[in-house]
C-alpha cells in the first residue's frame, strides 16, 4: 500500500496525535508513506474566493500525481474539498484549462490520475475488516461509543461517494472490531458546528450542545471522530467553552481507539494530548 | 586618515544602532495594543531566563543548538540543500576574511607569529576564502535573479546587500590583482624596507621581480635581461623580500585576474588604481559596517540568537513578558530568505489574490513596519487585513524558518490584536455589513450589469453562474425540504427573535432575481455548508453551492473590487 498522507493545516500544530496515531496505525498493516509538502486544501478560503480554492485544491493532487500516488487525507472536510473540485474540473473544462495554466509555472498538471481517499474508506476497503481484526490485541467491551460521521465526506453523495449519506456504516464496521458497544443516537450525522466557529459562536455551540445531549442522552462514554475539524470542536472548543461541570463527553480520535485495541504504544497515540478526559478510555481496556 | 576616520565613524554608527536594537528588544509593543509588557518586567523576566537556561539541562540545548543550527546551519539542509551551501560558502568565506583579513591585526598576527599577509599559506587562503564567498554570492543570485520563483520576494533590502557583498569582495580581488603588478607599491616598498640609493641592486630587484613577480615597470624591458643581474636580483630579493612575499601565482584568483589587466598596467599603475580600490574596498566594508543594525546583515546577531531562544523555549508560549521580548528580537531575525513564502500553504491564494502579504515573509515585512509606526489603525490596509486571516496557522513557516523565528505565535498574536481592535475577517466584515446593518448607508450596491461584467473577467466566471443562471434554481417546487432539514433552521426554531429567511425562501428569491436581497439573508452567512439540504433536494437543486457562490461574490465585491472604496466595510 502506497498513499501520500495529506494532514491538512490543523493536524501539524493543533492535533498532532492525529499525525502520529494514524502513521503508527498504518504501520502495522505496512504503509509505505510518500512525502510530499502539500498545501492547504482550499476548504477554509473556499467561503472568500473559488479560484483560490481551486487552485488550492488542484495543485495538492497535481503535487501527488508527480509522484504517482493517491492522497490519504484523516480530515473530511479536506477530503471533501478534494472531491468537490475533482468535481468542478471534471466537468469544466475551461476552468481547467486555467488552472492547468498557472499550475504549469511549476511544471505540475492536474489530469485527475490521482485518486483521494479519506482514511475510514481506507481502513474499511483496503485493509479490510478481517485483516484489522488478526491486529486487534485489547478489547473495549464495556465502552459506549458514539460514531461522528463529519458532514463534508458524506454530503454531497454524488460528488464524495464516501458512504450511503443516509445511513452509512463504514465507522460502526470499524469500531466494532474493538468489541466496543456502539450506542444508535438521532444526531450522529448532524453538523458539528465547527464550520460557523468565529463567525457565529452562538450558533456553533448550539449545534455542539445539542450533539453532546444527544450522544450522553443515547448513553454514550465517548465521542469518535475522523476529522481535524470535528476534533477540534468537541475537543479544543468544548474545553474552552464549556466550564469544566458541563464538559460531558469525552473525544477520541478513530486512529486512537483503533490503535489502543491494536495495542500501539500511547506516545504514539498521544491519547493524553486530547484537551478533554480521552485518557479514561484506557479504563475499559480488558 | 581617512581609513581611521571612516572606521571610528562605522564602529560608532553600529553600535549606537546596536544599542538602539538592543533598546527596541525590551521596549518595543509587539502585540499591536494597548496594553503590553513594561521594560522592567520585560528585562527582569529575560534574565530571569536566561540564567535559569543556562544554569540548567536545558544548556545541552543551547550546545547543541550553536553547534548544530548556527555554525553548521544544517536545519537549512532538509528544506533547500542549494541555499545552504549558497550560505555556508558565504558564512565561512566571509567570517574567516573577517578574522584572519580584515581583523589580522587584531587576530592573525597574534595568534600566528609569522603572520604576513602576502605570505602563504595566508596569501593563498584569501583566495580561498574570497572564492568561497564569491560562489555563494553568484548562487544567491542565480536564486534570486535568474531563477526567480514566483513566490520568492526580492527587495531593494536583497539586493543592496548582496551588491554591496559583491562590491567588498570584486575590490578587493582587483586591488590583489592591481597590486601584483603595481610598480607604485615596488617603489614604496624598496623606499619602505630597502635601500633606494644602491641603484644597482633595486635594478636587479626589479629585473627579478619583473620576470618572477609579475610587476610590469614602464621604463623596464623585460625581453633583455641578463642572467647575471637575474642572479643579483634574486640575492636582493633573499635578503630584503623573501621572508614576506611568496609568489603571486598561489593568489589563484588575483594572479588570473592581474594577467588578463597587465597590458593595461602602466595606465593603472600610473592612475594609481591600487589607491582607489583601496578605498572603494575599505569604504564599502565601512558601509556595511555602519549599516549592519539596520539592514538584514543583523542577521548574524539575531538569527542565532533566535535560534537559541527556540532551542530552550516552549513552542506554544503564553502571551508572557518574554514572548513579547522574543518577538521583538524576531522582527529583527528575519533574513527574507523567503522559505516560509515558498513553502506556505495558502501560497496558491496568493497567486490568484496577488495580495503579497499572504506569503509569511512578506506579511512579517508589513507587520514590523505597522509595530514600527505604533499600531495606527490606519495603516493595516485591506491587503494585511485579508492576508491575516487567509493565513490557515498551519504552523508550516515556523517548522521551515531558518532563523527559528516563531511566525506562529507572532500571526496568532496579530490576529488576536486585529480583532480586538474591530479588523475583523473578510467573512464577518461582510456579514455585517450586508446582515446586521442592512440600512441603505450600508448596502452595498450590487448591479446586476456590473456583476455579470466582474464575471466574465474572471476565470471562474462559469462557477458564478450557478446564482446568475436562472436553469440552477427555476426548478425549485418550494417543498420546503431543505428547510426541515437545515440545523441552523432548527436552531433558531427554538429561539423567536430569530427569524430565519429558510433556504426554499431564498431559492424564491433568487427566482424572482432579487440576489440583492437574497445575499443579506443571515441563513447564507449561517450556513455550516453541512449539505444537508443539497443532499435532500428532490429537484437536486445546489443549495448550498449557491449560498457559497452568494458569499464569495459579496467578498468579491467588498474587497477585490480595487474600485469600490469602501473596502473595510
Amino acid at each position: 500500500m502506497k498513499y501520500a498522507l495529506f494532514l491538512g493545516c490543523k493536524i501539524p500544530y493543533y492535533i498532532e496525535q492525529y499525525d502520529s496515531s494514524t502513521r503508527a496505525l498504518f504501520d502495522l498493516f505496512d504503509m509505505d508513506w510518500v512525502d510530499i509538502k502539500f498545501n492547504c486544501c482550499g476548504y477554509p478560503i473556499r467561503n472568500l474566493n473559488f479560484e483560490s480554492y481551486i487552485l488550492s485544491a488542484a495543485r495538492n493532487m497535481a503535487l501527488a500525481e508527480r509522484k504517482q500516488v493517491d492522497i490519504l487525507t484523516p480530515c473530511k472536510c479536506c477530503y471533501g474539498s478534494f472531491k468537490h473540485a475533482q468535481f468542478y474540473l471534471q466537468n469544466y473544462k475551461e476552468l481547467k484549462d486555467k488552472v492547468n495554466e498557472i499550475l504549469k509555472k511549476e511544471n505540475l498538471m492536474w489530469n485527475n490520475h490521482s485518486k483521494v481517499k479519506h482514511i475510514l474508506t481506507v481502513l474499511h476497503d483496503e485493509i479490510g475488516i478481517q485483516r484489522l481484526r488478526t491486529k486487534i490485541k485489547n478489547r473495549l467491551k464495556t465502552l459506549k461509543v458514539a460514531v461522528h460521521y463529519g458532514c463534508h465526506a458524506l454530503r454531497p453523495s454524488h460528488i464524495t461517494h464516501f458512504d450511503n449519506p443516509l445511513n452509512p456504516s463504514i465507522f460502526e464496521h470499524l469500531i466494532e472490531i474493538t468489541e466496543a458497544p456502539l450506542i444508535n443516537w438521532s444526531k450522529k450525522l448532524e453538523c458539528c458546528g465547527h464550520p460557523i466557529w468565529g463567525k457565529n459562536d452562538k450558533l456553533s455551540l448550539d449545534l455542539m450542545q445539542k450533539k453532546i445531549d444527544d450522544a450522553i442522552q443515547a448513553g454514550a462514554d465517548v465521542l469518535c471522530t475522523a476529522c481535524s475539524y470535528c476534533q477540534i470542536q468537541f475537543d479544543d472548543i468544548q474545553i474552552q467553552q464549556l466550564s469544566p461541570a458541563q464538559t460531558q463527553l469525552d473525544t477520541v480520535l478513530v486512529t486512537q481507539l483503533l490503535g489502543l485495541s491494536m495495542g500501539i504504544e500511547e506516545m504514539q497515540l498521544g491519547i493524553h494530548k486530547n484537551k478533554t478526559n480521552a485518557k479514561k478510555i484506557y479504563d475499559y481496556v480488558n | 586618515m581617512i581609513f581611521t576616520i571612516s572606521l571610528y565613524l562605522s564602529l560608532g554608527i553600529c553600535i549606537l544602532g546596536l544599542l538602539y536594537r538592543l533598546v527596541s528588544w525590551f521596549t518595543l509593543n509587539t502585540q499591536l495594543r494597548g496594553t503590553h509588557y513594561g521594560w522592567v518586567d520585560r528585562i527582569k523576566d529575560a534574565s530571569k531566563a536566561v540564567i535559569g537556561s543556562i544554569f540548567s539541562v536545558k544548556c545541552v540545548n543551547i550546545i547543541k543548538t550553536f553547534i548544530i543550527e548556527v555554525v553548521l546551519q544544517l536545519h537549512i539542509i532538509k528544506n533547500d540543500p542549494f541555499r545552504w551551501i549558497a550560505h555556508i560558502c558565504i558564512f565561512l568565506g566571509f567570517t574567516l576574511l573577517l578574522f584572519m583579513h580584515a581583523m589580522e591585526d587584531i587576530v592573525s598576527t597574534a595568534l600566528f607569529s609569522g603572520y604576513y599577509s602576502t605570505v602563504n599559506p595566508y596569501l593563498c587562503l584569501r583566495n580561498i576564502f574570497g572564492l568561497m564567498t564569491i560562489v555563494g554570492i553568484i548562487m544567491v543570485v542565480g536564486r534570486r535573479y535568474i531563477q526567480k520563483k514566483p513566490l520568492l520576494k526580492t527587495n531593494s533590502r536583497d539586493t543592496f546587500a548582496i551588491v554591496l557583498l559583491a562590491i567588498i569582495f570584486i575590490s578587493g580581488f582587483l586591488l590583489e590583482a592591481v597590486k601584483i603588478f603595481s610598480e607604485p607599491v615596488f617603489d614604496q616598498m624598496v623606499n619602505d624596507y630597502g635601500d633606494p640609493s644602491a641603484t644597482e641592486d633595486v635594478e636587479a630587484l626589479k629585473a627579478y621581480w619583473a620576470t618572477e613577480f609579475h610587476v610590469v615597470f614602464s621604463d623596464f624591458n623585460t625581453s633583455n635581461i641578463s642572467n647575471e643581474i637575474l642572479e643579483t636580483g634574486k640575492d636582493v630579493h633573499i635578503g630584503s623580500c623573501a621572508d614576506c612575499h611568496s609568489k603571486p601565482t598561489w593568489a589563484f584568483i588575483s594572479f588570473p585576474i592581474s594577467k588578463a589587466l597587465s597590458p593595461a598596467a602602466p595606465l593603472l599603475n600610473k592612475i594609481r588604481m591600487d589607491t582607489w580600490l583601496w578605498y572603494i574596498h575599505f569604504l564599502a566594508c565601512f558601509i556595511g559596517l555602519a549599516y549592519l543594525p539596520f539592514s538584514k546583515f543583523l542577521h548574524i546577531v539575531t538569527a542565532p540568537l533566535s535560534l537559541l531562544i527556540r532551542s530552550v523555549a516552549d513552542p506554544k508560549p503564553e502571551n508572557t513578558a518574554n514572548s513579547e521580548t522574543r518577538r521583538a528580537i524576531e522582527l529583527d531575525a528575519c533574513t527574507h530568505c523567503g522559505t516560509c513564502s515558498l513553502n506556505c500553504s495558502v501560497a496558491p491564494v496568493y497567486q490568484i489574490l496577488n495580495i503579497p502579504e499572504i506569503l509569511p515573509s512578506e506579511k512579517l515585512s508589513a507587520t514590523k513596519a505597522i509595530i514600527k509606526n505604533q499600531h495606527d489603525t490606519e495603516i493595516i490596509n485591506p491587503d494585511f487585513q485579508i492576508a491575516s486571516y487567509v493565513c490557515t496557522s498551519c504552523y508550516r513557516c515556523t517548522q521551515v524558518c531558518s532563523s527559528g523565528i516563531n511566525l506562529q505565535d507572532m500571526w496568532l498574536t496579530t490576529k488576536r490584536s486585529l480583532h480586538e481592535k474591530g479588523i475583523k475577517d473578510p467573512y464577518t466584515v461582510c456579514r455585517t455589513t450586508l446582515v446586521q446593518k442592512p440600512d441603505e448607508k450600508h448596502l452595498i450596491p450590487i448591479d446586476y450589469h456590473k456583476v455579470y461584467r466582474r464575471i466574465q473577467d474572471r476565470f471562474a466566471y462559469q462557477y458564478f453562474h450557478l446564482t446568475l443562471r436562472p436553469e440552477t434554481f427555476t426548478y425549485c417546487i418550494q417543498c420546503q425540504t431543505c428547510t426541515n432539514a437545515c440545523p441552523v433552521m432548527a436552531s433558531a426554531a427554538n429561539n423567536p427573535n430569530e427569524l430565519l429567511v429558510s433556504p426554499q425562501q431564498i431559492m424564491n428569491l433568487m427566482r424572482m432575481r432579487l440576489l440583492h436581497i437574497a445575499i443579506r439573508s443571515p441563513l447564507v452567512w449561517d450556513c455550516l455548508t453541512c449539505y444537508k439540504c443539497q443532499e435532500c433536494c428532490p429537484q437536486r437543486i445546489p443549495i448550498t453551492d449557491i449560498f457559497y457562490e452568494l458569499k464569495q461574490l459579496s467578498v468579491d465585491l467588498t474587497f477585490f473590487d480595487k474600485a469600490n472604496t469602501n473596502r473595510l466595510g
